[in-house]
């Protein structure tokens, strides 16, 4: 598999808050992980993305164990909740900032920046400073920036949390697209239901820590393993969409 | 178009190969030890040896200059803390009033107040003290001559007076700084469902202000015991333990006992620190990222007797300070001693023969420390404050310990500490450029403190995350994001520099002299015409230095815009 | 990768501090003979500092602080003082820095005419003057509160001049540790006593006083006396007096400092200022005072201001070894 955790544990003082965690990942494929907050979905990306150690376990990505490497060195590529873009650049000069790593010149870095910036849609929007820009946009520029420097695999981290609803649901669609387009591999962390459902290709739940269920959104709404899941995921339907992708699911109604 | 086979077989890496990873982290640790290990060697060493020389005597190690502290300079130990308290409580009150008064003043009303502040606080030392009696001493022009009082300032009150209305300045602008954080729609949406003034400053104001509230009791405090030149030159027959330290060196020769006695000073003052530090924490943590107006929208005017009082005490204040300082360039130039005013230049000429190469160099000097003193601490607050290096707030206490000492214990402690090989700098540019940085660093890095828990971890992460090294780290996101900081520890720097008289008054020689040294000396030696002559020389440089670099900042920042909305700057 | 990290902190850490090292090692360069350095009381003895240089050719650089602190950095530089000569201030703080092994002895030829009361046996310090103190008294507030303009030591001490006198401390100003030292022998513990009730305002600077005084804050100010208090006094009505019964006063101390940047240069200043009669009449000159007579009685065209006998005997061994124990008398005073 392109990606592997292997029984990745850690603790904060007393508090275990990530316990034996193993799964794998193919290339290509979106992950979903999913759970409540407190459940160590953010801690395990951290982890991915070099930014915690794991205290035991190892992370294997595209055949090469990176659990020790630092963030700088490892072939991933994180858009963070709060986005984290830079505020004294402009947007080409967020989107081709790690590019200067890759010891790309000037040109060829502007060159692909843009090319990137068109394809989450802001082409127009390369000189602008970022907060002239909309919350959905600043979004984008973080993912384009991710993008850009052709990760092996690229983490999210509830990018799409500070997003009124409409368009949360427009930014699912495009991201999904582009995922598919570029083949990129991606783990996308969330704590809504509806959202993994439709975009992940593979769904990891966790609670607690630990891992509760990993298969197909499918799959799982099918047969939850147990009780947490199916009233976790509170799934009363399934809308399927003509091409035999999920369109809508529809939540039950909490009382 | 993506060519999606390209993608996937990306040998693109970032650069891994050991000499430039070994680069970075030898820089990165290079960094550590030049500010870690420079705080260590020019704060604490220094302060070690004063430490040391209490126990000297001429018969060698003894605690006995601890016993003649405590049974010779009591009384002066208690005065201290009594004028300590009632400074810091009547300070606060004032900072408050006045800050919040600045803060609802509007459009030319708010530059006007703004300015009068930053003027107060480029306040060369001694000269203020000595304008004050001259307005209310017992033929001041004030008291004696407008309100016909005989009154007597040489005592405890008058030096709380005057240490409180000195100390307000650098209060005001942090209660200041906390008012801009207040949520404006919480105060109207007070105000829409039906609360006056005085409800919403009791609710919603002071409450946002209490951490700055207790930040100033504490600072204040602090600050007053370690000054000395008030007492020194109003107390009279009153002597603080600050003022008899200064005598102590300055006359009496008796090092000993005076290292002593600074020592009294510091164990307070250690202890305040810590107690500072955790609200400290409390009011950064605050922050809130959302711009809004600076302007508080709360109208005095109508808001009752709360409401008049403010605007009064802050318009008496303003007042008082625009006398003070009017009373220093009039000395400039009005022949002292005479009981009309008789215009002269004589002191203005005096001054530019014989001392305009000591003003040259003290701006040299003091743009050295500026800009080194800025980086220097912005550096260390990102490794004490980011990267929570071990043993960090060790060594944030040791980098805030010159706040609490006099700064002629400063000055005596360099000495002791480098007269001599191996580090012999005494005599030199050098060493008068490494105590001013490191006697101001106390307040950069707070400021820069500040100024770091706006940058998010996400930037730093994303730097990382998208390959940069420590270094890289901080040249792209932590010195740019920085920048306000940056420029107010400059101003501060520069204003200090320029001012500081105790740390350097025993470091100067004779080719090292600096302006504020020839003012030292020409207040010693009753000069007050060329004493002012000096004073408003270095307010008017200062105001105009600092003037430039907000102005060369600001349109920096303005050149950089593009697309459609204007970059909003927001002050302080 | 730990022991990567490990070796590099160590390699960095090595890297540093040799650096440092080198950096060090450059400070360590003795230093060249270079100007001589003079601390003085003043900035006005500037004339007399640059005939120095027009005689010899030696070039100078000057500071001015008071004796006090100027005692205080000899202690503090130790073994490595920064300054060559020693120019002017209360002699008790020479005779300390003498006993604390800061002087050096300078021997020269033109000793012999100078007055043997104002030379150190052991030719460590020297003397340019003497400083005498007597009251500045401002006739204005002596009219306003009905006062008599006092005339002698004793008048001071009625108590109708509560709070009306400035004197500065003794522990800092060489001037005002002549006064105390005069009064404590002359009067005893009980005048000084009621002396210090009288006092409104204790300064730290010698000039206080009389500043003081001009401004209209006191009616009387203990000042030294000699031609310069004209500039200050300006057109105030204020008037000086030297009070009959007694005038405190002492002599003011040169020395060259030992172990200095510029030893021999600093002796030969010394050796410099006494040979030349020209160098001590300028001295007069800029001091405004005849003093310098008494230290070289042979010294023509100048005269003292007022008759020397006035003057009591001074042993300077007891000036100096009192000054601590009348120092903490006084200081008690004010608790």
């Amino acid at each position: 598999m392109y990606l592997e955790l292997e029984h990745i544990k850690k603790s904060f003082g007393d508090k275990t808050v990530v316990d034996d965690l193993s799964f794998s990942l193919e290339q290509g494929k979106l992950l979903c992980i999913l759970g409540s907050s407190g459940c160590g979905k953010t801690t395990t990306l951290n982890m991915i993305g070099g930014f915690l150690r794991p205290d035991s376990g190892r992370i294997i990505l595209d055949g090469q164990d990176i659990t020790e490497m630092t963030p700088e060195y490892r072939p991933v590529a994180t858009v963070f909740q709060s986005y984290g873009l830079f505020p004294h650049m402009n947007v080409i000069q967020n989107v081709t900032y790690g590019l200067k790593f890759r010891h790309i010149d000037r040109k060829d870095a502007i060159e692909r920046g843009e090319r990137y910036l068109d394809l989450v849609g802001l082409h127009e929007y390369s000189k602008y400073r970022i907060d002239e820009l909309s919350g959905g946009q600043q979004q984008r520029v973080a993912l384009a920036r991710a993008l850009a420097v052709e990760p092996k695999l690229c983490l999210l981290d509830e990018p799409f949390s500070n997003l009124d609803a409409a368009l949360r649901v427009k930014m699912r669609v495009e991201l999904k697209k582009l995922q598919e387009e570029l083949g990129i591999t991606m783990v996308f962390v969330t704590h809504d239901q509806e959202e993994a459902i439709i975009l992940s290709d593979f769904m990891t739940i966790m609670d607690q820590g630990r891992l509760v269920q990993m298969d197909t959104p499918e799959n799982i709404y099918r047969n939850p393993s147990n009780s947490y899941v199916s009233e976790f995921l509170g799934l009363k339907d399934i809308v399927w969409g003509e091409d035999g992708k999920i369109m809508k699911v529809i939540a039950n109604e909490k009382l | 178009m993506i060519d999606r086979k390209k993608l996937l077989s990306n040998t693109e890496r970032v650069s891994q190969n050991t000499l430039s990873r070994y680069i970075d982290m030898i820089g990165d640790h290079a960094l550590q030890f030049l500010v870690l290990g420079g705080v260590v060697l020019f704060i604490f060493y220094p302060l070690f040896c004063v430490f040391l020389r209490s126990f000297h005597s001429a018969d060698g190690f003894t605690f006995s200059q601890y016993a003649k502290v405590i049974t010779e300079e009591s009384t002066a130990l208690w005065r201290s803390v009594f004028v300590g308290s009632f400074t810091s409580v009547l300070c606060t009150i004032l900072s408050v009033v006045f800050s919040l008064f600045i803060s609802t003043r509007r459009g030319w009303q708010k530059i006007i107040f703004t300015a009068l502040l930053i003027v107060i606080m480029v306040s060369p030392p001694f000269v203020s003290s000595i304008a004050y009696i001259q307005l209310y001493g017992r033929r001041g022009w004030i008291t004696y001559n407008l309100l016909h009082l005989n009154i007597m300032p040489y005592n405890q009150w008058g030096i709380i007076a005057m240490q409180t209305i000195s100390f307000v300045p650098i209060n005001a602008l942090m209660l200041n700084g906390l008012l801009a954080k207040i949520d404006r729609s919480v105060i109207n949406s007070a105000r829409d469902l039906g609360a006056k003034a005085k409800d919403i400053l009791k609710d919603v104001v002071l409450p946002a202000l209490k951490p700055g509230i207790i930040v100033c009791l504490l600072l204040t405090f602090v600050r007053s015991l370690a000054d000395y030149g008030t007492p020194a030159i109003i107390g009279g027959r009153f002597r603080t333990l600050a003022s008899q330290i200064y005598i102590q060196f300055m006359g009496a020769g008796n090092i000993d006992k005076a290292a002593a006695m600074n020592m009294f000073l510091l164990v307070p003052s250690l202890i305040l620190f810590f107690i500072y530090r955790h609200f400290m924490k409390k009011m950064n943590s605050n922050s809130s990222s959302r711009r809004q107006d600076a302007h508080l929208n709360l109208p005095l005017h109508k808001s009752g007797v709360i409401g008049w009082l403010i605007m009064g005490i802050g318009l008496l204040y303003s007042l008082i300070m625009t006398l003070q300082y009017s009373s220093i360039f009039l000395s400039a130039i009005n022949r002292t001693g005479s009981k009309i005013f008789s215009f002269t230049t004589e002191y203005i000429e005096k001054v530019f023969t014989y001392n305009a190469s000591t003003l040259y160099r003290s701006l040299l000097y003091a743009f050295i420390v500026s800009i080194i003193g800025s980086l220097f601490a912005v550096i260390f607050s990102y490794y004490v404050e980011r990267r929570k290096v071990r043993f960090g707030s060790v060594f944030d206490c040791i980098a805030t310990l010159p706040y609490m000492i006099p700064g002629t214990c400063f000055g005596i402690g360099f000495i002791l500490a480098f007269n001599s090989a191996p580090l012999k700098i005494t005599g030199t540019a050098l060493i008068l450029i490494i105590n001013m940085l490191f006697k101001q660093l106390p307040t950069t890095t707070k400021m820069c403190a500040a100024s770091l828990s706006q940058i998010h971890v996400a930037q730093e992460n994303s730097a990382r995350d998208l390959g940069a090294g420590r270094l890289a780290v901080i040249k792209d996101v932590i010195l740019p994001g920085m920048r306000p900081a940056m420029l107010t520890c400059f101003i501060y720097n520069f204003t200090s520099s320029m001012t500081t008289a105790g740390a350097i008054l025993f470091l100067v020689a004779p080719k090292t002299l600096l302006a504020v040294f020839k003012l030292f000396d020409a207040t010693y030696t009753g000069e007050y015409g060329v004493a002012s002559v000096i004073a408003s020389l270095i307010i008017i440089v200062v105001l105009l230095v600092e003037g430039l670099v907000f102005l060369l900042t600001s349109y920096l920042e303005k050149h950089n815009v593009s697309g459609t909305r204007t970059y909003q700057k927001e002050l302080w | 990768m730990r022991k990567n990290k490990i070796l590099l902190t160590v390699l960095s850490v090595i890297m540093i501090i040799s650096m440092l090292a080198t950096a060090v090692g450059c400070s360590k360069k003795p230093k060249t003979d270079g100007p001589l350095q003079i601390i003085a009381t003043n900035e006005t003895y500037k004339e007399l500092f640059d005939k120095f240089t027009a005689d010899t050719g030696i070039k100078y650089e000057m500071l001015s602080m008071s004796s006090g602190a100027v005692l205080s950095k000899l202690q503090a530089e130790g073994a490595n003082p920064t300054f060559d000569v020693w120019f002017g201030g209360g002699i008790n703080d020479f005779i300390n820095a003498k006993d604390l092994g800061y002087l050096q002895k300078v021997d020269f030829k033109a000793i012999k005419d100078l007055n043997p009361l104002f030379v150190d046996k052991d030719h460590q310090y020297f003397s340019k003057g003497m400083t005498i103190v007597g009251f500045a008294v401002n006739n204005d507030i002596i009219k306003e509160k009905g006062l008599k303009s006092p005339a002698t030591w004793d008048d001071i001490i009625d108590p109708k001049f509560n709070d009306e006198i400035v004197f500065s401390d003794p522990s800092v100003s060489g001037t005002c540790y002549a006064v105390l030292y005069a009064l404590m022998q002359k009067k005893g513990e009980d005048y000084v006593k009621k002396f210090a009730d009288n006092i409104l305002f204790l300064g730290s600077r010698g000039k206080d006083p009389i500043e003081k005084t001009v401004a209209g804050e006191c009616a009387v100010g203990i000042t030294y006396i000699d031609g310069t208090l004209d500039g200050i006094i300006g057109d105030a009505n204020v008037s000086i007096v030297y009070p009959t019964d007694g005038i405190p006063w002492t002599p003011e101390g040169v020395a060259a400092i030992k172990n200095s940047p510029n030893a021999k240069a600093g002796a030969y200043f010394v050796e410099w200022l006494y040979t030349d009669d020209a160098n001590l009449q300028l001295l007069a000159k800029i001091d405004k005072k005849g003093a310098v007579k008494a230290i070289k009685p042979g010294l023509k065209d100048v005269e003292l201001d007022y008759d020397a006998d006035f003057l009591y005997d001074l042993d300077l061994t007891e000036y100096a070894s009192k000054a601590t124990e009348y120092k903490n008398f006084f200081a008690g005073l004010f608790k």
